[in-house]
Order: C-alpha cells, then sequence, then structure tokens
C-alpha cells in the first residue's frame, strides 16, 4: 500500500497526521506426542491514524484501508483529540513524533517459502521422536512460530519508514516421570530475527536429544541445596532475570505510574536516574537495537524515533530510563527508542525492546573454579515479582552443585529469591563474550488494552554472591 | 456484520468439494478506548477491526487460516477462496490427526445484546470531571463486539454485544 499517497489523499485539518500500516502474519505449527496439534496461520492487516490537536494525540485504528475508511479514522481521530483536550495528561506538540526515513530488514538465510508445511511438521516429529529418550518421557512437544511483519509509517512531517521483519521462536519439551516425581526439561522458548534456517533436522534431533536426557536426569537428582550461597546464572536464565528486574521497573511510563492499574508500578523514582548505584561495578546494561537476529532489533521506533544504542546502566549506576519520546518530553528524562505497538490496532506505549546485559571479562571457567559451594542454573520455568518489580522469586528447570571449583552433581528444583538492587549490587563475576547468549520472547504483556510484544534479552553468564537459593518444597 | 458474515459463509461452503469440512469464525468489534493517568486523559481512540478464521479438515488432517477483513465483501471473499485453495495444498502435506474433531450440526443460534452506552463524542466529558480530587489510573472500554461461527453442515451461531468497563486504581490520598 503507497501510505504516503493516501496521506496525501485524506484532508484533515490537524496539527498533524500520522498513518502506521502493519501486515503481520503469523503461521505456527505444534506436534505434541507424535501427532499435530496445530497447524495454523493468521494474518492482521490494518492502518493506525494517529492526529495530534490542541495538544493531545487521537487514535483511530482501521481494517479499513480506502481512501474513504481512512479519511473517517482520520476525522474522528481528531475529534476523540479536541473532545479529550480539555482534560490532557500533557499537551504535546509535533515535537513528539519526530521525521523518519529509513528502512530495516531482518537478516536470514532461508525465507519462508524455503520449507513446506510438511517438512516442518516433519523436522518437528523428528524432534519430538528424540526427546523420548526413554520411556520415562511421559509427554514430549515440539513447535514453531514463523512471523512475517511489515511495518510502514509516514507522516505529516515528512516521515517515511519501511521495517520488514521475519522471527522465528521454536521450543521442544520433555516431561519425564517416575512415580508422583515429575520434571520437565525445554529448549528455553526463546525466540529471533531469523529465517527458516532453524528448522535444520539434525541440530534439532541433537538438541532434543540432550533435552530428554536432562528431564530423566532430573528425576533422579537430589534437591536444590537451600541457604545462601553464590549462585551462577546461564543466559536462558538471566533473561528472566534482566526483564524482570531491570527492563519493567525502568519503564518511564510505569514509574509515572500510567500503567499502574495493571502491569504495575515501579520502585524507581525519576530522580534515581543519574544517582542510583544500581548494581555492582560490573554491571553494564545497554538498550541495543542493533543485534542481529536479536527479537526486537529495529530502526524506528512507532513514534518515528531512530532506534540506537545506549546504556541504561554504566559502571552499576542508573543513567537512562526506557521510555519513548513521549515520555521523555513529559518526565524530562533521558530515554530511549522503544513507543511500541504490538500492532496496528494499539497506540503505542514504553516497551523493552532488546535489553542486554554486556559481556564482561570472566570465562565459564574462571567463574566456577573460584566458587566454593554454590548452584549453577539454567532456562527459567517459574516466576514471581511484586507490582514494583522490587522484590522477586525466581526458579529454574536444571541445576548443577558447584563444589570446590568444580560442577559436581545435577539438583533439580533451583530456585532464588531476592530484592532488586541489592541483587544486582551482589554481581560478582560477569562472562565473557564466550558465555555469551542470545535470547527472546514473543510473551511480554502490558498495557490496557492488553499489547503482546516482542522483547529480546542477550547475557553472558553471570555470578551473584550471597544469595538466597532453595529447592522444591 | 452478521449479513456480511452469512454472505462469506455462504459464498465459501459452496465452493467446497467432496470430503471435506470447514468451519468458520468471525470476530469483530467497534470499540472506544480512553486510557487514564492521573485523572487526565493520558490516551484517547477507537478500534474497528474483525477477522475470519478458516479450519478445513480433509482425509482426516486439518489446518486453519486467519485474516484481517477489509470491509469490502466482494474483496474479502475473494480473500476467503484464495485461503481455502491454500488450505487444501497445505493439508494434505500434514500428517493425520488421530484426535480431529470433526464439525456437527447441533443447531443454530442468535443471541444480541443491546446496551446504552455514553456515545463516543461524549465520553470524556461525562467520565473526567468525575475523577477529580482522586489520583485515578485505567482504562474505560466501550463498544459493540460481534462473535460468529458456521461450519459446512449448516450449524450457525451468532453473538453481538454492546458493552462497557471502567477499570481502574485509585489513590485518595496521593495528591
Amino acid at each position: 500500500m503507497d501510505l504516503k499517497k493516501l496521506l496525501s489523499q485524506i484532508n484533515i485539518d490537524a496539527d498533524w497526521i500520522g498513518l502506521r500500516e502493519v501486515r503481520e502474519k503469523t503461521t505456527y505449527r505444534v506436534i505434541r506426542d507424535g501427532n499435530p496439534q496445530a497447524n495454523g496461520a493468521g494474518t492482521s492487516n490494518g492502518i493506525m491514524v494517529e492526529v495530534l490537536a490542541n495538544g493531545q494525540f487521537g487514535y483511530y485504528a482501521t481494517n479499513d484501508m480506502s481512501i474513504l475508511g481512512v479519511q473517517n479514522a482520520g476525522a474522528k481521530a481528531k475529534a476523540q483529540a479536541i473532545q479529550a483536550s480539555e482534560y490532557s495528561l500533557y499537551s504535546f506538540s509535533e515535537a513528539a513524533r519526530p521525521k523518519a526515513t529509513g528502512n530495516y530488514e531482518s537478516s536470514f538465510s532461508k525465507g519462508v517459502g524455503s520449507v513446506s508445511a510438511g517438512e516442518i511438521n516433519e523436522i518437528l516429529l523428528a524432534g519430538c521422536d528424540a526427546l523420548k529418550v526413554s520411556d520415562q518421557i511421559v509427554s514430549a512437544s515440539a513447535y514453531g512460530l514463523i512471523t512475517e511483519t511489515e511495518f510502514n509509517f509516514v507522516s505529516t512531517n515528512g516521515s517515511d519508514v519501511n521495517q520488514k521483519f521475519l522471527m522465528v521462536t521454536s521450543d521442544f519439551s520433555a516431561t519425564a516421570q517416575d512415580g508422583n516425581i515429575f520434571q520437565r526439561r525445554t529448549g528455553g522458548r526463546s525466540g529471533h530475527q531469523i529465517g527458516l534456517e532453524v528448522f535444520d533436522k539434525s541440530n534439532i534431533i541433537q538438541l532434543c536429544t540432550g533435552i530428554g536426557q536432562q528431564a530423566v536426569e532430573l528425576l533422579s537428582a537430589e534437591e536444590c541445596p537451600t541457604g545462601t550461597m553464590n549462585m551462577v546464572l546461564a543466559p536462558d536464565q538471566m533473561m528472566l532475570q534482566i526483564h524482570e528486574s531491570i527492563g519493567h521497573p525502568l519503564e518511564i511510563d510505569r514509574i509515572l505510574g500510567d500503567e499502574r492499574n495493571y502491569a504495575g508500578w515501579s520502585f524507581i523514582r525519576l530522580e534515581d536516574f543519574g544517582t542510583l548505584q544500581y548494581g555492582s561495578k560490573l554491571m553494564n546494561v545497554t538498550f541495543d537495537p542493533t543485534v542481529e537476529h536479536e527479537l526486537a532489533s529495529y530502526a524506528f521506533d512507532d513514534g518515528g524515533l531512530e532506534a540506537q544504542r545506549q546504556y541504561i546502566i554504566k559502571d552499576g549506576l542508573l543513567v537512562r530510563g526506557l521510555g519513548g519520546k513521549e515520555s521523555q518530553i513529559r518526565s524530562n528524562t533521558p530515554g530511549v527508542a522503544n513507543f511500541r505497538a504490538s500492532s496496528w490496532n494499539r497506540a503505542p506505549i514504553d516497551r523493552m525492546a532488546n535489553l542486554n546485559l554486556e559481556a564482561g571479562d570472566s570465562s565459564f571457567d574462571d567463574i566456577i573454579s573460584n566458587i566454593e559451594y554454590g548452584v549453577y542454573m539454567e532456562t527459567n520455568r517459574s516466576w514471581s515479582i511484586d507490582d514494583y518489580r522490587n522484590k522477586f522469586q525466581f526458579g529454574s528447570e536444571y541445576g548443577q552443585l558447584i563444589e570446590n571449583g568444580k560442577l559436581t552433581k545435577t539438583v533439580k528444583n533451583p530456585n532464588y529469591r531476592g530484592v532488586t538492587t541489592p541483587f544486582w549490587n551482589n554481581l560478582k563475576k560477569v562472562g565473557d563474550a564466550s558465555t555469551f547468549g542470545v535470547h527472546g520472547t514473543p510473551n511480554c504483556g502490558k498495557g490496557e488494552p492488553n499489547q503482546v510484544i516482542r522483547v529480546g534479552h542477550a547475557s553472558p553468564v553471570c555470578q551473584f554472591e550471597n544469595i538466597e537459593v532453595f529447592g522444591g518444597v | 456484520m452478521e449479513n456480511k458474515f452469512n454472505i462469506i459463509s455462504d459464498k465459501v461452503f459452496a465452493l467446497l468439494n467432496k470430503g471435506e469440512y470447514l468451519t468458520l469464525s468471525f470476530s469483530s468489534e467497534n470499540t472506544q478506548f480512553i486510557r487514564f493517568s492521573q485523572s487526565k486523559i493520558r490516551q484517547t481512540g477507537l478500534v474497528d477491526d474483525a477477522s475470519l478464521e478458516l479450519e478445513l479438515i480433509y482425509d482426516n488432517r486439518t489446518c486453519g487460516e486467519a485474516f484481517t477483513l477489509s470491509g469490502d465483501t466482494d474483496a474479502d471473499i475473494l480473500t476467503a477462496q484464495g485461503i481455502l485453495d491454500i488450505l487444501r495444498s497445505e493439508v494434505v502435506q500434514l500428517p493425520e490427526d488421530p484426535y480431529i474433531v470433526f464439525p456437527e450440526n447441533n443447531g443454530s443460534s442468535r443471541d444480541i445484546h443491546t446496551g446504552n452506552l455514553l456515545l463516543v463524542e461524549d465520553a470524556a466529558e461525562a467520565l473526567t470531571p468525575a475523577m477529580q480530587g482522586v489520583d485515578l489510573a485505567g482504562i474505560f472500554a466501550s463498544g459493540k463486539i460481534y462473535r460468529g461461527n458456521a461450519n459446512s453442515l449448516g450449524q450457525k451461531h451468532w453473538f453481538s454485544t454492546e458493552t462497557f468497563s471502567l477499570d481502574y486504581s485509585l489513590l485518595n490520598n496521593y495528591i
């Protein structure tokens, strides 16, 4: 669709108008216990018309993309803005929607048409078979989620952006049983901007065999010990740790109280930026939309702000929030290009996108060999955190005991608890690039009405000291 | 909406071949959303959305696909026909599903609820003055939702409702 032409054909007298078209096709294929559970797809396509009048933005999302449909949407969006402007939370100008021009495209090797529906089913079936390493595997499942998104944005102040994304999330899961003991091991449910090269049969069989073996291994493992000790987290557990205890509390709209009714508030105050020692000196966190293959890489956010790599926490000091242009203007706080909507039919809000912990200089062996006693944990299993994103309790799928500088035996039901800033100030070692893992999830929920959006989190292996660790009850 | 769903359903079901079972699911909304923070309006807008999902069963295999309806019924029928062709080419590639549930005709229904909603142009003025003096964060959602379901054995259900909600967190000693 030629959005620039469409914008020129509508006649709305307003301070600013933007058209944001999203066309997204999601294809999902699920195999459970050797049988197909779902083979489906959905395409969502429409335009969000944004109009600025009297300092207030009005929105109208429409699936009718004809000139008449968009003209009607624009007129009603303007009317909404004017009616609301008497009670505006903030009076914005066009500065909240900077001019943006450019393109973005995901990097991938194999496009969507390169692997057929039948071939993907066959590969997932092979993965499912490989998960069943013994009769103790009572359930095995495999899925692939392929998402193609095209985003176009034009505005009356000259924005013209085209962004194309190809994303794949896949996972494999084995549940093992021995009497009344159940253990589930997965591949971590992670997604990337990547092509269908993900569906490599030999790699998937190898991955699934390991998942199945570890599920069985957990059945006879000892309980994770309870006590205050050293803890080492793998990148696929760090993903959740970063997401919940750095990402959400630093979203500026949460700090402003906007999301209090549903997603929650934040323990962070605006005066903490530039002053709060969030973590130890080893803690360096970036908002980084430039990482190849990370799930939430992009060139511009939905308000037209150019996405750039920025330090959020530098040497442990909180320096910048996760807020788009509107939140930056309202709070007078430095932010990032993260004003994002889940699709054409939602208004953008502050989302965390790619939020990464930068690599340090410790190898995995350096970390483990210097620990007298502790637990190493992989892959998030459970999470609970208060609505200020301060006190938390998280669990992992797979643990290994560290004794006298060595990984000695597998432990089941590894969990830990903490309070956000004391926890991050206990960060003792940060793994080097060889320990770095890039992960992401398509399922971050926030906003009213709810918006499920993609986020990426990359991290090295990290060691924390004096952590309350505990096993299953 | 109901008329559109019926027209598209009739056209698509008429295209089926022997041994094919098809279920259509329709979902649509016309909604106003106003988001409040500090008892003021943070975001305000309207959403018109509609989608149709086709689920095909053939030879003990099944697959489905949904798409956004455009508002142009003729164009939407063509899109549905194209998707039916895609599903036909895909379903034969898939493994048999031993747990497949075939559609039945257990009768049809039509359930329509009307409501006394605020006009979209009146909502901001009707709601916001009452919030002053407290700190309210939340959402007002109001409008119409539609759901339709029909299968190739003749069963059809239609549901629509006009409703609203005002959901909020309120602090009375914050400001």
